[in-house]
């Protein structure tokens, strides 16, 4: 277990990689007043990508620049240049700063992290002139999670991390990290299952139009499909409670906005269930929800209620109040999609500086 | 027309003769329909029925199932199974017990018989009773299944029982925290069952029937569409012990474009039966760790036997407790909730229950009395005297006969149940068939001096075949080779068969049981030599042979009862106690070689070779089998047993000569004898009421029998079982009164204590009294073939 140090702000290292299934997200931490990026050309071309002072982003990169922690003062945060392109893309990133490539470069190290970061490894240091420092996972996570909040390391928390799968993490309250739980029913599955079923092109417009045109209880089984409506009532149930989710999806009249929502509201209950059940027995009455699931990568700034993020978040909000009668509370941080990439920095940080 | 496994034309025609949907009959026309219970689920409706009649007094319970889309045919299956009730004295109408969803759903349909009763039970209530009625009553009900390891039976009904949990899967998720009998408690569900897993996958393989898309499943391989720890990591994440082989995301590898993998509804089909079935087990197990539960129970018909599904439970329940805990399956595992109704009964059908019972109880004696007009009147005054003085050592009222007959009836409300696989529908490969549940004519219960513990529970089997194939084998065959010798002793005419056409119904029927055992050895629970033996008096009965070898025992016992006033006489004139005892010792063995169910012995017998001095002299006594002598300086030395309890066996010169005159011995020495003789025939096995007579006419030659009879220190009890070997936790509970204060168990033959109970412990002295003739038992036991086993035990006190 590594400890964590939540404001280890002695840091030697200034970037940090989450290398994902899908997606790889960069960020460059820059305390106040430091602008010394210049050094190094990969830091160079993060810094002006992320504040746009490059002009041209290719196509399903996204770029953004935040503070952390959040709502603390100017002077006591940090500047976060952020960076999210498609895994898929390590090449173009790497022919990209290479085109920015100045003699006489010296290796430096940086984070990484995620679960490509030991695939990609030999590539990105051969490519890019660096030399990566792993983090684990889920250590990079909860590091993350505590430099984005301004989180004490006296708190236990209990992280519910949804990205590809889902892992839910305990941080005691000496900042170990334990994988108390998790799921298989994850966030790829929602999409893997929505992308078989339905029309929908990306996420993001599968779950927008699960909020607004989809019907729930159509492709479910509800309480009065079984017992039928009036019984439902006379022995006590709610005609509309799902007993059996996606029951129903063979039924005609089926939109894919209606299946969308379905698959939406299955995967979003089970997991409110698991995180409610977790936090009974680690005994905490906070969930902290991350991962990609949550937050769109690319959207760490301000964004609409109707955004498919907050929709996500909403939805658990919901289930984790269904499953917990209202005694336990979803938390998200502001940068969920990015506390990987930000505890990488940390918690290889706090390594090296041991 | 089969589905889901289960035979739907009505299970219970299996094995005899297969009928139309339509069509269905009752194995004997003549027998009665007491009452219906109905489980209509979202996919199948579960009926379970009892039928009663003149072969089944105390009733036969049988299970069979309909698709709930075929509802209408499963109502008229019902109301027809309600129809031969006409003959029924009264106006009571006949009652449909329902439960389920569809119970409401189509409770216009289950009344539009007029003259039906429905009454609509409420869903969990009967789920949990039935579940508490199969796993006490039914053996081998419990089991834990692995792909390695497929069904392991559990001992069930253990002290720690309650509380354990009920995950019941069917469209949805119940789970239910049961704390006993009649006490539960829904604490949680998902909404993410068997339906949700129906609906995906029908849409994604545009398969309709559940069976079909299990059976999809087998041939999938979910790594093509699934995202693997191994996919993202490229090896295990030891850190947090998940290996490369591990779901990192159900269906998320169809999402990654880079995987690129070629799939197909297989894969898809396996995919997400791992997903649901992953993701309940790790709810249940999230609950089971919330309120501190060790037993998960999974049930209902998702689960319907299928090995990947049970597979996955297990897996997820041993991966999250860290192979703390296992997955508990059931064999009856649709039937919870109809079983569970059929039994809930409203006060005022109690009441007329009970009468029921007594009645039953009445003609069952007035039979015995038919059968054995000699021994009939002691043994009402047997009975009677015996009950007595039962009730007066226990300290309780004396009242005498009337009131225990009443006690009988009170306590027969749980009534004991033995499954009868004769005729046994199948449901599927992994989980085996399910019999029909015959209730004993009275409530079975263990022998109290029985010494079983946790660590060291009895286990009436002393060599499982389910383990050992080549025994498996070696039983089967003798089996077959045994069958095909009844029908050269009837070619003989030694057999009562009443009619050719039986016999051959009977060998048919057995022979292909012995065929299904050999593909499936788990088809009928856990396999033993018991097991095997008493699936063949099953069938026997079942084709209307009760008792083939009546004559052969009439004609032995004749004979036997000749020899016994010489015999005692050679014996009285022995003047050291010891030496007698020692002669009568080595006369049980020799009589025991008496035994129509041994192959080896069968030629000796059938041509008259084998007396009781031949058979002495091929049995050898060895010291590490036999250690008579302990025995013999226990009763020199120590106090007279007060009460000992022998569990006979064969007919004629085994109990005549053998038992007969040790029980004299023990008698004339201070001891009140139990003889604890089978309830009903199984092989040439003396019955009770065979015994009774036995002892009467004993008395009438020898005075100290007849003195001992007299005071009732010499008693006739039937074990309540039909079957050659014995599993003590099952006796009659009139038997289990007499045996309340004996400090002897003495149990005689192959049967009973080298097949079954030769590893039993008593709480009591004990004292196995057995000749190994055969074989293959010899060899499993380290002995010869006639080797003697007279093996007593001190008991372990308690």
């Amino acid at each position: 277990m590594t400890p964590l140090k939540a404001n280890s702000l002695s840091t030697q290292l200034a970037l940090g990689i989450d290398i994902g299934g899908s997606l790889v997200k960069v960020v460059l931490e820059e305390g106040d007043g430091s602008s010394d990026s210049a050094q190094h050309p990969l830091l160079s071309f993060v810094h002006n990508i992320a504040s746009q002072n490059d002009g041209e982003i290719p196509d399903g990169w996204k770029c953004s620049v935040a503070r952390i922690p959040e709502g603390s003062s100017d002077a006591n945060s940090t500047t976060l240049r952020a960076l999210v392109l498609p895994t898929a893309d390590i090449s173009l990133l790497i022919d990209k700063v290479k085109n920015n490539w100045r003699t006489g470069a010296r290796t430096i190290r940086i984070a990484a992290t995620g679960g490509g970061a030991l695939n990609h490894k030999a590539t990105l240091e051969r490519g890019l002139c660096v030399e990566l420092v792993v983090a684990k996972e889920l250590d990079a996570v909860a590091a993350g999670l505590a430099a984005d909040i301004g989180a004490s390391s006296e708190e236990q928390m209990l992280v519910c991390n949804v990205g590809t799968g889902v892992s839910l993490v305990s941080v005691d309250s000496q900042g170990n990290v334990e994988r108390v739980s998790g799921s298989g029913i994850g966030g790829a599955t929602f999409w893997g299952l929505t992308k078989r079923l339905t029309n929908f092109k990306s996420f993001d417009q599968a779950v927008v139009a699960a909020k607004k045109d989809g019907v729930l209880g159509k492709a479910d089984t509800l309480v009065e499909d079984i017992y039928g409506r009036e019984t439902s009532k006379e022995i006590g149930l709610a005609p509309d409670l799902v007993a059996g989710f996606l029951g129903k999806l063979d039924a005609d009249n089926l939109t894919d906005a209606d299946v969308s929502a379905a698959l939406l509201r299955m995967f979003v209950s089970n997991l409110g269930q698991l995180a409610v059940f977790q936090a009974r027995l680690s005994k905490v009455d906070a969930v902290w929800f991350t991962g990609g699931f949550v937050q769109s990568a690319e959207d760490t700034g301000e964004e609409s209620e109707c955004s498919a993020p907050a929709i996500v978040r909403q939805a658990i909000t919901e289930a984790v109040s269904f499953w917990s009668a209202g005694s336990i509370a979803a938390q998200f941080p502001r940068n969920a999609a990015l506390l990987g990439a930000i505890g990488a920095i940390h918690a290889t940080s706090a390594t090296l500086s041991e | 027309m089969m589905f889901g496994g289960i035979n739907s034309t009505g299970a219970i025609i299996d094995g005899i003769k297969k009928g139309e949907a339509n069509d269905i009959l009752l194995p004997n026309q003549k027998e009665r329909v007491q009452k219906v219970a109905v489980d209509i689920g979202g996919s199948l409706a579960k009926v379970v029925y009892m039928t009663s009649g003149p072969r089944h007094q105390g009733g036969r319970l049988h299970f069979t199932a309909f698709e709930t889309d075929n509802v209408e045919q499963c109502v008229k299956f019902m109301h027809k199974l309600l129809d031969g009730d006409d003959e029924r004295e009264g106006t009571e109408r006949p009652v449909i017990m329902a439960t389920g969803g569809g119970a409401h759903r189509f409770r216009d349909l289950l009344s539009s018989e007029r003259r039906v009763e429905i009454r609509v039970e409420d869903e969990m209530e009967s789920l949990t009773a039935g579940l508490n009625f199969l796993i006490r009553e039914v053996a081998d009900e419990v089991f834990t299944y692995a792909e390695d390891r497929p069904m392991e039976f559990v001992e069930a009904g253990a002290e720690d029982e309650f509380p354990y949990m009920l995950v019941n899967i069917g469209s949805g998720v119940s789970i239910l925290r049961v704390a006993g009998e009649g006490q539960f408690e829904r604490i949680s569900g998902t909404s993410l069952g068997g339906g949700t897993l129906w609906g995906l996958l029908h849409l994604l393989t545009g398969e309709r029937s559940f069976d079909a898309m299990l059976g999809m499943t087998k041939s999938g391989d979910n790594t093509k569409v699934d995202m693997m720890v191994g996919d993202i990591y490229g090896n295990d994440y030891g850190k947090i012990g998940l290996k490369a082989s591990n779901i990192a995301s159900s269906m998320g590898g169809v999402y990654r474009k880079t995987l690129d993998k070629q799939y197909d509804d297989a894969d898809i089909a396996r995919s997400l039966l791992y997903m649901v079935s992953n993701n309940i087990g790790q709810i249940a197990y999230l609950n089971a760790q919330l309120h501190g539960i060790r037993r998960i129970y999974f049930g209902g018909y998702f689960i319907r036997g299928h090995p990947l599904t049970m597979h996955t439970l297990s897996y997820a329940i041993n991966f999250w407790s860290k192979g703390q805990m296992s997955a508990l399956f059931l064999r009856h595992e649709g039937f919870l909730g109809a079983t569970g109704a059929f039994f809930k009964t409203e006060p005022r059908a109690e009441a007329a229950e009970e009468n029921g019972l007594e009645v039953a109880a009445d003609v069952s004696e007035e039979e015995g009395a038919v059968a054995d007009s000699l021994g009939a009147a002691m043994a009402a005054a047997t009975t009677h005297r015996v009950e007595e003085r039962v009730a007066a050592d226990a300290a309780a009222s004396t009242g005498g006969r009337r009131r225990g007959r009443r006690g009988t009836a009170a306590a027969a409300k749980t009534y004991s149940f033995t499954e009868n696989f004769s005729i046994a529908g199948s449901i599927t490969d992994a989980v085996g068939s399910l019999g029909m549940l015959d209730r004993a004519p009275a409530r079975l219960m263990a022998l109290p001096q029985l010494a079983s513990s946790a660590a060291q529970p009895y286990q009436p089997d002393t060599v499982d075949l389910t383990r050992a194939p080549q025994l498996q084998a070696y039983w089967i065959s003798a089996m077959e080779r045994n069958t095909h010798g009844l029908l050269e002793l009837a070619a003989d005419g030694a057999l009562e068969l009443g009619g050719e056409a039986r016999l051959t119904q009977f060998v048919a029927l057995y022979l292909d049981h012995l065929r299904r055992l050999r593909e499936r050895p788990l088809a009928y629970g856990a396999m033993s030599v018991r097991a095997l033996l008493g699936l063949r008096e099953q069938c026997l009965h079942e084709v209307g042979l009760d008792d083939i070898f009546a004559s052969i025992k009439r004609r032995e016992t004749d004979a036997a009862l000749a020899a016994l006033p010489p015999l005692l006489a050679h014996v009285d004139a022995i003047s050291s106690p010891r030496d007698r005892l020692r002669l009568l010792l080595h006369n049980v063995l020799a009589g025991n070689m008496f035994d129509w169910g041994s192959t080896a012995l069968r030629g000796a017998l059938a041509n008259g070779s084998l007396d009781l001095e031949r058979a002495r002299d091929q049995i050898t006594w060895r010291d590490s089998f036999a250690n008579a002598d302990r025995f013999l300086d226990r009763v020199d030395h120590g106090p007279a047993y007060a009460r000992a309890l022998v569990f006979v066996d064969n007919s004629g010169a085994d109990v005549c000569l053998g038992v007969l005159p040790f029980a004299r011995f023990l008698v004339a020495h201070g001891t009140s004898v139990v003889l604890a003789a089978n309830s009903r025939p199984a092989l040439n096995d003396v019955t009770e009421s065979e015994l009774l007579a036995i002892v009467r006419r004993a008395a009438l030659v020898d005075e100290c029998i007849a003195q001992a009879v007299d005071d009732g220190r010499l008693v006739v009890c039937g074990t309540g079982s039909s079957e050659p070997c014995l599993d003590l936790r099952k006796l009659d509970e009139r038997l289990v009164r007499l045996s309340h204060g004996a400090d002897l168990v003495v149990i005689v033959g192959m049967g009973r204590a080298i097949h079954s109970n030769y590893h039993a412990r008593f709480s009591c002295d004990s004292l196995k009294l057995a000749v190994f003739k055969n074989q293959m038992a010899a060899d499993a036991a380290g002995a010869h073939i006639y080797d003697a086993l007279c093996k007593y035990v001190p008991g372990s006190g308690t």
